[in-house]
C-alpha cells in the first residue's frame, strides 16, 4: 500500500494540518498520519467521514490507482 | 459520554496485535525454559527465569505499542517522564551489574534476571526517544 497523496492534496486545499483533520474526523493525529503514509487501511466508515470533511468522493480519495507505489 | 479521540479504530487494532504478540512471546519463553530444564540445562535460577520470561513479553508489547503509535492510556507528558525514568533505571541496573562483574561475587546464573530487567528498561527508553525524535524530524520536514 503506497502513500495516499489525494488526502494530502485535499487537506492542503482546505488549509488543514494533519491534527486539524484528525480532530474533525474524530481520530488521533497518529492515525491520520498512518493513513496518509499508507501504513493503515481505514474502515469504510472512517473513509466516508474523511470524504465528508474534505468534500470529496470515495473514488477521489481512496479510488484505485491513487496510491503512490 | 465524552469520546476519547486518541483511542480510535487503528489504536484498537494495534493494541490487539501488541497484546497478542506479548502473550505468544510469554508462552514461547515459558516453553523454552521448560524444554531447557527438561534437557538438563540450568542457565538461571527459578526467579531469574521468571523475570526473563516476563521481561521478554513486556518488551515485545511495549516496543510494539511505541513503534506502532498505539494508545497506551498515558498522557504524552507523563510518558516522557516515564521514558526518562526507564532510561535512568536501565543505565543504573546495568551499571551496577558491570561494577559487580568486576568484583569476585558475580554469577550470571543468579544475576541474569537483573541484567534482563536493565536491558529491558533501557531498550524501552531508547526506543521511545528514538521514535520521539524521528517523529519530530518527520513533522519538521513535512511542515
Amino acid at each position: 500500500m503506497g502513500r495516499n497523496i489525494p488526502i494530502k492534496v485535499a487537506r492542503a486545499e482546505h488549509d488543514m494540518t494533519q491534527k486539524q483533520l484528525a480532530e474533525a474526523v474524530g481520530v488521533s493525529r497518529q492515525t491520520m498520519n498512518a493513513i496518509e503514509q499508507g501504513e493503515y487501511n481505514p474502515t469504510i466508515r472512517l473513509c466516508r467521514t474523511i470524504c465528508k470533511v474534505l468534500g470529496k468522493s470515495l473514488d477521489e480519495l481512496f479510488g484505485e490507482g491513487d496510491d503512490e507505489a | 459520554m465524552k469520546r476519547n479521540k486518541a483511542y480510535d479504530e487503528r489504536q484498537t487494532l494495534e493494541r490487539g496485535k501488541a497484546f497478542r504478540n506479548a502473550y505468544l512471546t510469554l508462552a514461547a519463553a515459558v516453553l523454552v525454559c521448560f524444554f531447557l530444564r527438561d534437557a538438563g540445562v540450568h542457565w538461571a535460577d527459578d526467579f531469574s527465569q521468571t523475570i526473563v520470561c516476563l521481561w521478554s513479553s513486556i518488551l515485545v508489547c511495549t516496543v510494539q505499542l511505541i513503534v506502532r503509535d498505539a494508545y497506551d492510556g498515558i498522557r504524552e507528558g507523563n510518558m516522557r517522564i516515564i521514558a526518562v525514568i526507564f532510561l535512568v533505571c536501565g543505565v543504573f541496573m546495568l551499571g551496577c551489574e558491570i561494577v559487580r562483574a568486576s568484583g569476585t561475587r558475580f554469577s550470571l546464573y543468579e544475576q541474569i534476571g537483573v541484567i534482563s530487567s536493565g536491558l529491558g528498561t533501557l531498550t524501552i527508553g531508547i526506543v521511545y526517544w528514538a521514535k520521539f525524535f524521528r517523529d519530530k524530524n518527520r513533522e519538521q520536514s513535512e511542515a
